[in-house]
């Protein structure tokens, strides 16, 4: 069968995904929900039967019915030769991912906050203390990368799906300056767009840049959203 | 060398790892952190030449010098032969990591809400929405380990000390009823504590269940802390 992944229209946690399909060149459907009904009301009731925690992202194959982005990644990773092959490239991948997702999970926070009276209040606090520590922590991750061309070191693994995507993530909802301060790391973003692939599905109609995150999320949430600072 | 784990001394991030040593019967220092001077004055500045991203917890030994603890649970796993060894098992290990992860992640946002002076308000909010919504995921992980032992399937691996301290901590943080409610999930905790050497480890000085998070956290930041619901 041709394997699918579904998941919201939004780039989210589902674009490393997709970058890892289109780099190896597998056939799948990019099953984009638009419609919250339609995964709600209409597919979820199937999917309960066929996958242990339903949820999106979701990736059914042949081998395997699985969410959990992560897992995804990983099981794609093995599967196609894009995973560790020594144990100091295996600790590398794990340590950078760790570092890197903490990112992700802060931005997540800032986007999604509770429902409270305050919450832009707090979404431009966490923002601006967020602003303040990025030049370090890409220092930290530059340093981290050193010459190497890969985050694991001499191979491409699909945790440097996963970085780029939250290094480009970064530039879009921050000014493109935060991030072009590090040369390496703009030199590494550009890396992974050049690869076959990658290249072609991102100069497509099928790969949209924005939004990152939902319409509800307080920022990141539209196609022509312009970061501030 | 003596292999060093450095943390706070409180439960955390570090009890998995812990737990993971005293298994495999290895003989480290468990440096706990009491005094924040101690680390952010002096070990962090004296390690930022052999740590590439200085933090706690940290794991020295011949091999290795890095942070991150999921990072080095699976560098321990792969170690200490506690990692999976077919691809349903890895699978299996990924998805139920990603799953738990998610308590972690929310039990830890409600244990540190944002600096704002509604935090409390906030506090509750999210309180409420976790305990509403754990007895369904309670339930898909119960489902999901079946009449399995192991998490992975098969043989014990490292997820399952990460496994355990989360649900775990839904007994200390909150009325241990939620748990119960699922013997099966009872049972393997149980499992867990009576393996060789973490059984000894859990009945030692050595071992505190609280306070799991630090000082300033709203929730589970004493010895005696005694959950409300």
């Amino acid at each position: 069968m041709k394997p699918i992944l579904g998941y919201w229209y939004i780039r989210g946690i589902a674009n490393p995904i997709r970058l890892l399909l289109h780099y190896v060149g597998v056939e799948f459907e990019d099953k984009m929900y638009t419609d919250p009904s339609e995964y709600y009301d209409k597919d979820l009731r199937n999917l309960s039967e066929l996958l242990d925690f339903p949820n999106l992202p979701y990736y059914i194959d042949d081998e395997v019915k699985i969410t959990q982005s992560k897992a995804i990644l990983r099981h794609l990773g093995r599967k196609h030769n894009l995973d560790g092959s020594n144990e100091q490239e295996l600790v590398r991948m794990d340590v950078i991912y760790e570092q890197v997702i903490e990112f992700f999970v802060a931005l997540l926070s800032m986007a999604y906050l509770p429902d409270v009276e305050n919450r832009k209040e707090i979404h431009e606090k966490l923002r601006k203390q967020f602003h303040a520590a990025l030049p370090s922590k890409l220092l930290a991750i530059t340093k981290f990368l050193g010459n190497d061309e890969w985050m694991g070191g001499k191979k491409l693994t699909y945790i440097d799906f996963i970085i780029y995507d939250v290094l480009d993530a970064i530039r879009r909802l921050f000014h493109p300056e935060n991030l072009n301060a590090f040369p390496t790391l703009v030199a590494y973003v550009t890396r992974v767009e050049e690869l076959k692939g990658v290249k072609e599905y991102l100069a497509s109609d099928a790969f949209q840049p924005m939004p990152i995150f939902g319409p509800f999320a307080l920022f990141g949430n539209t196609k022509d959203y312009t970061p501030s600072e | 060398m003596k292999p060093i784990l450095g943390y706070w001394a409180v439960r955390g991030r570090a009890n998995p790892i812990r737990m993971l040593l005293h298994y495999v019967g290895a003989d480290f220092e468990d440096k706990g952190y009491t005094e924040p001077n101690e680390w952010f004055g002096k070990d962090k500045i004296d390690l930022a030449a052999t740590l590439d991203f200085p933090n706690l917890p940290y794991y020295i030994d011949d091999e290795v010098k890095m942070t991150q603890s999921r990072a080095i649970l699976h560098h321990l796993g792969r170690k200490y032969k506690l990692d999976g060894s077919s691809e349903d098992e890895l699978v299996r290990m990924s998805v139920i990591y990603e799953q738990v992860i998610e308590l972690f992640v929310a039990m830890g946002q409600m244990a540190y809400p944002p600096a704002v002076e509604n935090r409390l308000e906030i506090h509750e909010k999210a309180r409420k929405e976790y305990l509403d919504s754990l007895p369904g995921k309670l339930a898909a992980i119960a489902k999901f380990l079946g009449t399995d032992d192991w998490m992975g399937g098969k043989g014990l691996t490292y997820v399952d000390f990460i496994i355990y301290d989360i649900l775990d901590f839904n007994r200390h943080l909150f009325n241990p009823k939620h748990i119960n409610a699922f013997p099966t999930l009872v049972e393997y905790l149980t499992r867990v504590e009576a393996l060789k050497g973490v059984k000894e480890y859990l009945a030692s000085d050595a071992f505190h269940p609280l306070p799991i998070y630090g000082p300033v956290a709203l929730i589970g930041n004493t010895k005696d802390y005694k959950p409300i619901d």
